[in-house]
């Protein structure tokens, strides 16, 4: 490849205590960009199905996209991909900052992880050397103490990690991977999987130079894109992300609907009102609270923020501003309008390495069960989970991160928590075990599909038609949806798989990923290829599920999220969402089975790539 | 401010003219700040005209493109922009997903 990729992968087996290097070739680079398109293709050839998550067998994979590292604008991200330890199946959480565009400048496209190793361990990669050391004094230490360890420990001031805190190495289900004490692939145990291997951090440093097929024609499309940014039709948006963050809408969005209120059970015009909507909005917390700017790697929106809370319950010298689903979580979903109080809790996941969005969510689901009767003050060590209870909320996050009391139940998640205690199932909003995230698929029913189907389920960044959907007047026709879909998905695939930020797509420009991937890369990618990538890369990752046992027509939709019954109330008011429709559509759009739920062998054979998951699905 | 007020209460007298009141959230309250404003159109006008002067009283076009991210709610349902507005109707601006 003319640039974007080292062309090397890291292979670490702790249990050995190995490091391999290994090429990525071109044939798998083109065929599978990066991200978690490669660490599919890894991880399904590396593992056996059955293996138990939390064991030696699961490996965990940070792999970056070509455009990490080159300078391409908004391209920071990078992601997370193991056997999840929630329901066993794929999974894949993306994170920003600046450890993705680092590994790549310390020489590797990816390391991955398998093993386990006796003792606290973390695996230092300088400059395309690594080692794996002690990290004995580093466990037990939280996320800003142990990048300050980390530090001090190897004198590289500058060097980047993806760690866990004490939340990855209790092994909660909720324990996410952070990078930069606020960045978090946050999603689906990857933290309990690190901490499960005892592996404390992968810590990087790179001063290397990162290949770029055509310098002049990035710096064009980088020129295009900050047009874009501050002069196209999205130019407001842009501004006001840049100013403001994901959470400039927390509260305006339980109005319209979109963020959803009192564990998906409530009204947000009802149940919620404009004068708290108002307390959550950013526009008012950032007056208070902001201190100052933060930007990933390359970017320039520029969404995140420091905060600092002066006084009150909950002083913090140095925080972050909560993103709009840690706001949503802690804050709509539980009636609760105590900014401080979410900041605390955004603060208290952070430190201890936990999911914003499954912590948030159980907490309001343990709040349900407890406003019904189910989970007594008993039970909760005396604390009162009523709606919008901020101190409560506090107290039992903390009880989480402690993992002490009644938050040792809930440090498993709702869906577990309420298996371990026999009751509360009826008020779940899960999928496949994953809390569901903040957006309504009621309001945009292209998120239905992608909750349901998308091999990595219960997520809000998996393409859909959802983009720009909610306000469109055919949204709740189901029929035919198939090809837009596809087309959409596909789209939002690359750019993932690329290693933009999602945010990349608020510019208004159309294909930004393929516009840089030429520059960066060479490879040029058109319409046909990126469905056939897309085909590819979700298709290995669905076939990870299919060998695991899992089927997504078997999955139980949360019947909030779809509404089964529709709302009696408010701007959703009557909407039950077809999902099991615009799910079939796709899979025949993407050309799988809908009766057996397998990619077609015709269509596998076409793409190439694809050989194991041929045999796998139709032997030899 | 002296012009709204009048037009205020030349609405009184004037069935040609209504009042309407637009809540703002936001980067709409961002821009604008204040979370509320109350506009003086003509009878028959759409939200599409009073987008068009919020854009105007606010010197700001995110108020009145159509492709950002706006979501209308009026009276708290859904609305498209081809909406006729009444007199006493409450126009919620609200940005058209969270992000995040």
């Amino acid at each position: 490849m003319k640039g974007g990729y080292t062309g090397k992968m890291l292979f670490v087996n702790l249990t050995s205590g190995s490091i391999e290097e290994k090429e990525l070739t071109d044939d798998v680079a083109s065929k599978f960009i990066g991200g978690y398109g490669i660490g599919a293709k890894v991880l399904y050839e590396m593992m056996k199905p059955g293996v138990d998550p939390l064991g030696p067998d699961n490996v965990i994979g940070f792999i970056t996209g070509p455009l990490n590292g080159t300078g391409a604008f908004i391209g920071g991200r990078y992601i997370v991909v193991c056997k999840s330890p929630v329901n066993g199946g794929w999974n894949d959480a993306n994170s920003g900052g600046f450890f993705g565009p680092e590994l790549k400048k310390a020489g590797y496209d990816a390391v991955f992880v398998s093993g386990a190793s006796d003792k606290p361990v973390y695996i230092w990669i300088n400059d395309g050397k690594a080692e794996i050391r002690d990290a004995s004094k580093l466990w037990g230490k939280d996320t800003v103490e142990t990048l300050e360890a980390l530090i001090e420990e190897t004198g590289e001031r500058r060097l980047r990690a993806s760690l866990i805190g004490p939340a990855g190495e209790r092994l909660s289900m909720m324990a996410a991977v952070m990078n930069e004490e606020h960045r978090a692939a946050g999603r689906g145990g990857p933290g309990a999987v690190m901490g499960s291997k005892k592996l404390k951090a992968v810590a990087v440093r790179g001063t290397m130079e990162v290949p770029v097929a055509d310098p002049e024609k990035l710096r064009e499309a980088n020129r295009a894109i900050r047009e874009a940014a501050q002069n196209g039709p999205m130019a407001p948006v842009i501004k006001a992300f840049g100013q403001l963050g994901t959470g400039m809408g927390t509260g305006a969005s339980a109005l319209s609907g979109d963020t959803p209120v009192k564990n998906w059970g409530g009204v947000g015009v009802v149940d919620f009102g404009e004068e708290k909507a108002h307390k959550l909005d950013a526009a008012v917390m950032d007056q208070k609270y902001r201190t100052k700017k933060y930007a990933c790697a390359n970017c320039i929106i520029g969404c995140g923020a420091d905060y600092e809370v002066k006084e009150g319950k909950w002083p913090l010298k140095k925080t972050f501003r909560p993103e709009y689903e840690t706001a949503g979580s802690f804050g709509t979903m539980l009636l609760n309008d105590n900014a401080e109080s979410i900041i605390k809790c955004n603060d208290i996941c952070n430190r201890y390495g936990l999911d914003t969005i499954s912590t948030g969510c159980t907490i309001a689901w343990a709040t349900e069960c407890y406003e019904n009767g189910l989970i007594t003050k008993e039970e909760t060590g005396g604390i009162e989970l009523t709606w919008g209870n901020a101190d409560a909320i506090v107290d039992m996050c903390q009880a989480i991160a402690d993992d002490k009391g009644f938050g040792k139940i809930l440090a498993l998640g709702s869906a577990a928590a309420a298996a371990k205690l026999g009751k509360g199932a009826e008020y779940l909003v899960t999928v496949r075990g994953i809390e569901l995230p903040m957006h309504d698929p009621k309001l945009a029913p292209g998120y239905a599909r992608t909750y349901y189907t998308d091999p990595t389920p219960g997520r809000h960044v998996k393409g859909g038609t959802q983009t720009n959907q909610a306000r469109r007047p055919d949204k709740y026709v189901y029929e035919g949806t198939g090809d837009k879909d596809l087309k959409m998905t596909s789209g939002n695939e690359i750019l993932q798989l690329a290693g933009l930020c999602l945010m990349s797509a608020f510019t208004g420009m159309r294909d930004m990923a393929v516009q840089l991937m030429e520059p960066v890369t060479g490879m040029k990618i058109d319409e046909a290829q990126q469905i056939a990538i897309l085909k590819r890369t979700m298709g290995i990752r669905h076939a990870f599920n299919l060998r695991e046992g899992l089927n997504p027509f078997d999955i139980k939709m949360p019947k909030r999220a779809v509404g089964e019954p529709p709302q009696a109330e408010g701007p959703l008011k009557g909407v039950t969402v077809d999902y099991k429709l615009l799910a079939e559509n796709f899979f025949e759009a993407m050309e799988w089975d809908v009766e057996t739920g397998k990619p077609k062998k015709e269509s596998l054979e076409a793409l190439g790539g694809m050989e194991a998951v041929i045999r796998d699905l139709y032997g030899k | 401010m002296v012009s709204d007020v009048l037009n205020y209460f030349k609405s009184f007298a004037d069935t040609s003219r209504m009042q309407i009141s637009a809540k703002l959230f936001s980067m709409f309250r961002h821009y604008a700040g204040v979370d509320q404003v109350t506009i003086d159109l003509e009878s028959g006008a759409t939200v599409t005209d009073l987008l068009d002067a919020l854009a105007g009283r606010f010197n700001n076009p995110a108020f009145k493109n159509d492709e950002t991210q706006l979501m209308l709610m009026i009276n708290n349902e859904n609305a498209p922009l081809q909406t006729v507005l009444k007199e006493g109707d409450v126009v919620h601006l609200l940005p058209i997903l969270g992000g995040g």
